[in-house]
């Protein structure tokens, strides 16, 4: 398939793509889906004894419970026209795990978890084989850098890097994939909040050069503002000699800064303190505002183990 | 675990004594030593360093040093410089014997590879796990890496994958594949796997190395001196089924190396070429440019290990491209390249980040704006800083001041839930980094437990606790 091809996607409409993520989907996820989803566990981790619900990037399952598949219920995916553009993402995936819920495509929560189908499988195989004192934790960055401060807290079993994909709807692939990790012995005292990180960084490329103006952060603040569900209660937006500086806080005190510099097409999102649905919303709405067919997203491989880097 | 005392403590900075090579001294009758296991030589740009990864520690080498190192890394005898030999081998730096797979590189790269071959490994046959082994083997035999022509290899795996994507011979038949630089060693995979694989590379050890290195695993891949920058000899071109290159991702590399490529493919040739994510429009624009159709694109293919035996951030993409009836070299195969920007990535290294988190505040008091305020007047009155505006936000449970500086923008995120103080500042300036971490230190945390900086080209970061 030549490029030409790539972008008559669009013309040609989203269903047949459509059509092939869900045979995909339902060839690697069909046995799973029998799987009982338990609310419990949805996306949670333990804190402290009890289980919390997180937000996005992190969750330690009890790995007794199979109960792998219900993190995947809150990647939804949202404005499914734009995967008729999506088609090189997806070849390079080479199978998508999880399908979408259609009251759920609201265009509120923007991701989708793409591994590759024999990771996937590989993973819940090995899962499904451990003991039940083992956990299974799915962390990306920034959380990552977490898991050597805390490395005397449990034992490491296996980890597997980039096992989890992320793209947004559009032609744009999320870089810096999620890690899959094995754990025994577990010191719940030590997955506490506090110790997460609290900032974090994104490097967003290739933005569109006719958005790298105060108009284009206005919209871009605004959008965020509508999507997160929590009210603003500092905005400030400024020029500046290297181009453009946004800082948002909502009532939580949760919030980020910006700095876009038009010259380099460069947008720099410093998350602080560090939020993952935050960044979601944030990540979304970046490639709704700034987006262009070559925008690339990385995050900023996290620095919080000060001693010894993970990898 | 402690790590073990370094080997290199007892060369200080390696400055025993270089005596002129001996020209009565004859190589061919006198032992043959070799880098020990864990050390290896890191030629970079600013300076280069003599590293014993084991012990985690490194000193620095002067260039003087560096042929007789690179030598000792191929495995030679040091009779020309026979009065080396006793320290070194003292120290522990060099052992007896030709060059080997070094087991200690060797378990490094297993440990970073085997998370990313978990899911290949059960399809590959018995030809590919070979391909992979081999390739494993010649990589755990490098001990130096130059930075300064960009080197910085990929994975085995990584290797491995990328001949995969060429095939088989038994599959897809012998094809005549060039390596245009291989850093990256893919060629002992590919070779591995049946095809007749030439690789160029502009770097002398590189291709000392190779040779020697599929001449010990019994590869036949030709190795060929070829500066790019030169007119392509007329018998390189339209030679080759398949080439593979991983240009650094900026306009000229791109267009020398996809030029280049371009002259040296047959007829309905295939060109894979790596390409940093955020260089992807360019290289597109490349290769519309040059005529080249792109088949595949596999997004974060490649994934690479510094010369730490660590895993690099840095991972780029994998474009499969076709010749078309449109394709024509930027750069005409007869022509002298003058590439301005040989040697750096366009998009590689942005403006740093700093961030220091202040954490276990004991006096609560000392979030609140005011005393914010009061920081920041100090690193403006005893640095070169100067703030154009101050904006505000006081919260029942936390605070922020944000300074608009000439130089940068410090943004100052006190939460008193937390007890905890983040100041962002971007971009990253250090006069006022080092005055900030003494007011910080002196106001908020007098004796702190924990006091961390990490840094790297993109952040610096310092954690107080």
């Amino acid at each position: 398939m030549d490029t030409i091809a790539w972008r008559s996607g669009i013309e040609s409409g989203p269903f047949s793509t459509l059509e092939h993520l869900q045979a995909a989907d339902r060839r690697y996820t069909e046995p799973l889906l029998e799987a009982e989803h338990d609310p419990r566990i949805w996306n949670a981790w333990c804190s402290q004894g009890r289980i919390d619900i997180s937000d996005g990037t992190l969750a330690v399952l009890p790995s007794s419970s199979q109960r792998l598949l219900s993190v995947l219920e809150q990647f939804v995916v949202g404005d499914l026209i734009t995967f008729g553009r999506n088609e090189p993402v997806l070849e390079a995936y080479s199978g998508v795990h999880r399908a979408w819920t259609d009251e759920d495509i609201s265009g509120q929560t923007l991701m989708l978890s793409i591994p590759g189908p024999d990771r996937w499988l590989d993973v819940v195989a090995s899962w499904r084989d451990q003991p039940p004192a083992r956990v299974i934790a799915r962390v990306r960055a920034p959380l990552d850098g977490w898991f050597s401060t805390l490395a005397a807290s449990w034992t490491t079993i296996a980890y597997r890097r980039d096992i989890e994909h992320y793209v947004t709807p559009g032609p744009w692939v999320l870089d810096g994939g999620g890690d899959v990790w094995v754990l025994e012995d577990i010191s719940l005292d030590a997955l506490n909040r506090d110790n997460l990180p609290q900032h974090a960084w994104r490097d967003v490329d290739s933005i569109d050069p006719q958005r790298c103006n105060l108009e284009g952060v206005r919209q871009f603040i605004d959008r965020i503002i509508e999507r997160f569900g929590e009210s603003a209660v500092f905005n400030e937006q400024r020029e500046h000699r290297d181009g453009f500086h946004a800082t948002l806080r909502f009532a939580s005190g949760r919030g980020f800064q910006i700095e876009l510099n038009p010259a380099e097409r460069h947008l720099l999102i410093s998350f602080d303190p560090y939020d993952a649905s935050l960044e979601t919303t944030a990540l979304s709405s970046v490639y709704e505002c700034f987006g262009l067919a070559h925008t690339r997203s990385r995050p900023v491989r996290t620095l919080w183990s000060p001693r010894e880097l993970v990898f | 675990m402690a790590a073990p005392p370094s080997r290199l403590s007892g060369l200080g900075d390696l400055e025993f004594s270089l005596e002129p090579p001996d020209p009565q001294a004859n190589p061919a009758t006198s032992d043959p030593y070799h880098l020990s296991d864990g050390i290896v030589l890191s030629i970079g740009p600013r300076a280069s360093r003599l590293m014993d990864l084991v012990a985690d520690d490194d000193i620095k080498v002067d260039f003087r040093y560096i042929e007789v190192l690179e030598r000792l890394g191929h495995g030679v005898s040091l009779a020309e410089y026979a009065s080396m030999v006793p320290l070194l081998l003292q120290a522990g730096v060099i052992e007896p014997g030709p060059s080997r797979p070094d087991p200690y590189i060797r378990d490094r790269l297993t440990a970073l590879d085997e998370h990313y071959l978990a899911d290949l490994r059960p399809r590959l046959g018995k030809r590919a796990k070979e391909a992979y082994e081999v390739c494993l083997d010649v990589h755990s035999r490098r001990k130096r890496f130059f930075q300064q022509v960009g080197q910085c290899p990929v994975l085995p795996e990584t290797a491995l994958r990328r001949a995969l994507l060429v095939g088989d011979a038994e599959d897809v038949g012998r094809k005549s594949v060039l390596c245009l630089g291989d850093d990256d060693l893919v060629s002992v995979a590919l070779a591995a796997l049946g095809h007749e694989v030439s690789a160029y590379d502009i770097d002398d050890y590189l291709l000392e190395f190779l040779r020697r290195s599929v001449s010990d695993v019994a590869l036949p891949v030709t190795i060929e001196e070829v500066d790019l920058r030169d007119p392509l000899a007329k018998k390189r071109r339209e030679r080759f089924d398949v080439v593979l290159t991983d240009p650094m991702s900026n306009r000229d590399c791109f267009e020398l190396f996809l030029s280049r490529a371009l002259s040296m493919l047959k007829p309905g040739g295939v060109l894979f070429s790596a390409c940093f994510a955020p260089a992807a429009e360019l290289f597109e624009n490349v290769v519309g440019e040059l005529g080249l159709s792109i088949h595949r694109w596999y997004a974060r293919h490649n994934r690479y290990y510094t010369h730490f035996f660590k895993q690099h951030w840095y991972a780029s993409d994998w474009v499969e491209l076709r010749l078309t009836e449109r394709s024509s070299e930027s750069v005409a195969p007869d022509d002298f390249s003058v590439p301005l920007n040989l040697y750096r990535e366009d998009f590689y290294q942005r403006l740093p980040i700093f961030v220091a988190d202040v954490g276990d505040i004991e006096d609560e008091k000392f979030t609140r704006p005011m005393y914010l305020d009061l920081i920041l007047d100090l690193v403006e009155a005893n640095t070169e800083l100067r703030v154009l505006d101050r904006v505000y936000h006081p919260a029942d449970e936390w605070s922020l001041v944000i300074a608009f500086a000439e130089q940068c923008r410090l943004t100052i995120h006190a939460d008193r839930a937390r007890k905890q103080i983040v100041i962002d500042m971007f971009p990253f300036v250090p006069e006022v980094e080092r005055v900030l971490r003494g007011y910080l230190m002196s106001v908020f945390k007098p004796n702190p437990e924990e006091v961390g900086v990490a840094t790297t080209n993109a952040v610096w970061s310092v954690r107080i606790r």
